[in-house]
């Protein structure tokens, strides 16, 4: 029980073109703060951005990619995931892309801990820009 | 009067004093060191140096006209060009496309000198009349200071973002990310105008059109502001193909930074989540007996030397015995004793603020460390005796213990502290994320005000322009003539002295050329003269109209000279005029004497007589004032 999580989300590459589908992948460090534990982490770009997931875990949720549960130690150690940004039609000017990355702490069947008053530890979020092409 | 022989040979005499007396004056391309004439222009000699205070615009002493001077002045090392133009008035002057003004010569830079050592330039003038208004401008090239224009980028990028703190998304648009770049130009321009008014430089920037600097073009549709006039200096985009866009790497660098700015506003989110859960899970903790029973069993029984092992004072059982309602406090950090001061995270810039909440953290971390071991320790057999002498066995004396304490419940004691120790770690964790982002988000900053004030340094010219006006007033000039003349009607040649009256300043130090304009006011003088012997009493003259006549003089018993010349060179004049002469009447009977006069041709030396002598009895380098008497 308990992980810290880097607030920073970084991306490589840093930038990507304005249309077509763009692979990035998404890193951010975490560690737990003694026993191992494990996480389960969401990606979603930001409301109101012209861009959605082409990797999208849910068909109906295009704006959010459910990454698997992994085993988190002592140890720092990153997380890392390949994101595809995909440009949706909107006469926005978008210079940059707002994603963040939910970190939520899980049992070994890959339900959230809970607090001692039985409610789901608040997630840990980390967050990063992506550079739109000018 | 003379003979012919020896008016020659006197003019000879007067022609090689006068040369000797030149040749002396040689040397004297000196600067200026004397105490001045203030505003009063000088007829210095060719060459002259004139100090000059490039910065405020000011000459400190008195310039010559006629001839060519330089002006030298102080500059500060990272002046790395000066030019200079001047007119007839600031206007002409500070336009480069107008033609009535004049470039000064090409500047040159003179090696650092006295202490502390100052470099110097030297810039030539031409020839300035006198009498005239003349504006000079100077446009100074400057090396940005590096140190200023890093502090200015670092505290506009630091404040601007520090404004956008928690908003930071507003900048994935477009006319919002070009607003942010326009408020960091502003107060780029803001910090660029204080400098001009601390320097009294007129400032210009300019970038690179894909600069981050570089103003964005206005918002589709909206129409420049009317207001009143922008008088900070402006920054230029540098020719180029036109571009919307800042170029590719100082837009990741500011995503990065974007970031590290998110980044810290989730570390704080986390933390206020943490302490937030820290303070219920502390709450939840005292609410079980179990636990109050151990803290009350601890506490009275401190003095045994068994619990004292585990328990040396009260204080390490600090969390467990502060007032519930600072729960939060604790949680967070803050010194219970000192909440009225605590810091808001979300208002720490420094990440040394978060010090003092990381360092008590770790207190409070560690006692409940040691209080959730004991409470597990408790809970096996080999810490019965512990136990009991804190009065948590099952037995007092012969009797049950009320206050008893099961091995289930110090674990689940031990198991509800450490969830309370777990959501501490994880705040102090958040709280050393912060500290973390806030420093990478200062480096970030430093870093790209380093590569931009480097940027800066390659690509922006600054140029300061600061002007000097100077009244070209100068004294008339009045000079001495020495010279010879022959009067035809008397058929008399005779030496005289006299003095040449200028209609206008004439600097003799200047060469005297053809070709230069202003050659009526230096060649030509009124003069007025006596000769240097007087008519004797024979003197008779034969071609006068009333006969045999005697002359007499009308100062004394000489005549007197009025007429006019031109210099032909720098020395010599030929001149003509009356001279006037009194006549005596051949009849005896008759004693009035009438005015009369006769033209005459001369040739003199006209002889700057006071300038030869300051000259020769001044100290070398000293001026003194030589237009006129």
């Amino acid at each position: 029980m308990g992980l810290l999580v880097d607030a920073v989300l970084t991306f490589a590459p840093g930038t990507i073109a304005k249309a077509g589908d763009n692979t990035v992948v998404a890193t951010f460090e975490r560690r737990s703060t003694g026993a191992s534990t494990a996480e389960k982490t969401a990606y979603s770009i930001a409301p109101g951005q012209p861009y959605v997931f082409a990797n999208a875990s849910e068909p109906d949720d295009p704006k959010v990619v459910q990454a698997p549960t992994q085993q988190v130690t002592l140890n720092p150690s990153d997380r890392r995931q390949t994101l595809v940004l995909r440009r949706t039609k909107s006469p926005t000017v978008t210079t940059m892309v707002l994603v963040n990355a939910d970190v939520t702490e899980v049992d070994g069947q890959g339900n959230p801990v809970l607090d001692g008053g039985g409610q789901p530890l608040p997630p840990h979020r980390s967050s990063g820009f992506i550079v739109v092409q000018g | 009067m003379t003979s012919p022989r020896a008016v020659v040979l006197g003019l000879c005499l007067v022609l090689f004093g006068s040369t000797a007396a030149s040749a002396r004056q040689a040397p004297a391309a000196q600067p200026v060191a004397a105490t001045p004439v203030p505003g009063l222009s000088q007829g210095l000699d060719p060459g002259t140096t004139v100090p000059f205070e490039l910065t405020r615009g000011r000459f400190l002493a008195p310039l010559p006209f006629d001839v060519q001077f330089y002006v030298q002045s102080p500059i500060e090392d990272r002046v790395t060009a000066v030019s200079g133009r001047y007119a007839r008035s600031c206007r002409d002057a500070l336009d480069p496309t107008s033609r009535n003004a004049t470039n000064l010569g090409r500047p040159v830079f003179l090696p650092p000198t006295g202490t502390p050592p100052v470099r110097a330039v030297e810039l030539s003038v031409p020839a300035l009349s006198p009498n005239r208004d003349y504006c000079f401008a100077f446009t100074v090239t400057l090396k940005p200071a590096d140190t200023k224009l890093r502090e200015i980028v670092v505290r506009e990028l630091d404040a601007r973002l520090r404004d956008l703190y928690r908003n930071e998304q507003l900048l994935t648009s477009g006319p919002a990310f070009d607003d942010f770049r326009r408020a960091v130009l502003s107060g780029i321009r803001d910090a660029a105008h204080e400098i001009q008014l601390e320097t009294g430089l007129s400032l210009r920037l300019t970038v690179p059109n894909d600069s981050f600097f570089a103003e964005p073009p206005p918002p589709a549709g909206v129409a420049p502001a009317q207001g009143a006039k922008d008088i900070r200096p402006q920054i230029e985009i540098r020719p180029g193909v036109v571009s919307t866009s800042i170029n590719a790497k100082e837009r990741e660098e500011f995503a990065r930074l974007l970031s590290n700015q998110l980044g810290k506003a989730n570390a704080v989110t986390d933390f206020n989540n943490r302490v937030s859960l820290g303070t219920n899970e502390l709450a939840r903790l005292r609410k079980m007996e179990a636990f109050r029973r151990m803290v009350t069993g601890l506490r009275v029984n401190i003095a045994q030397p068994l619990v004292q092992q585990r328990v040396p004072t009260e204080a390490a059982l600090g969390f467990a015995t502060s007032d519930p309602d600072l729960d939060a406090a604790l949680a967070s950090g803050v010194d219970v004793t000192q909440i009225a001061t605590a810091n808001n995270p979300d208002r720490i810039w420094d990440p040394a603020d978060l010090d003092e909440r990381v360092t008590n953290l770790d207190g409070t971390i560690a006692q409940l460390e040691r209080f959730r071991q004991l409470a597990t320790d408790l809970s096996t057999p080999s810490w019965e005796p512990l136990r009991d002498v804190a009065g948590l066995g099952p037995r007092a004396g012969n009797q049950p213990n009320p206050s008893a304490v099961t091995a289930a419940e110090f674990l689940a004691v031990a198991q509800q502290v450490e969830r309370v120790r777990q959501a501490l770690l994880e705040a102090k964790g958040a709280l050393l994320n912060a500290q973390r982002v806030l420093t990478a988000r200062s480096d970030l900053i430093a870093a790209a005000a380093s590569r931009i004030t480097a940027d800066i340094i390659d690509v922006i010219q600054i140029d300061g322009t600061t002007t000097a006006a100077w009244e070209m007033r100068a004294r008339s000039y009045v000079s001495v003539d020495v010279g010879v003349v022959w009067s035809q009607p008397i058929e008399s040649f005779f030496f005289y002295l006299g003095a040449n009256f200028y209609l206008g300043p004439v600097n003799k130090k200047a060469p005297l050329r053809w070709r230069e304009p202003g050659n009526f006011r230096k060649r030509f003088a009124f003069t007025a003269g006596i000769p240097i012997n007087s008519f004797s009493d024979t003197q008779m003259q034969t071609t006068l109209t009333a006969g045999d006549v005697a002359l007499t003089g009308v100062l004394g018993d000489r005549p007197l000279l009025l007429g006019a010349g031109l210099r032909l060179n720098d020395l010599v004049r030929v001149g003509s005029g009356a001279v006037l002469f009194r006549v005596k009447s051949p009849n005896p009977l008759i004693t009035r004497q009438e005015l009369d006069f006769a033209w005459y041709l001369g040739i003199s030396i006209d002889w700057d007589l006071r300038g030869m002598f300051a000259q020769l009895g001044a100290p070398s380098g000293s001026v003194g004032p030589r237009a006129g008497f």
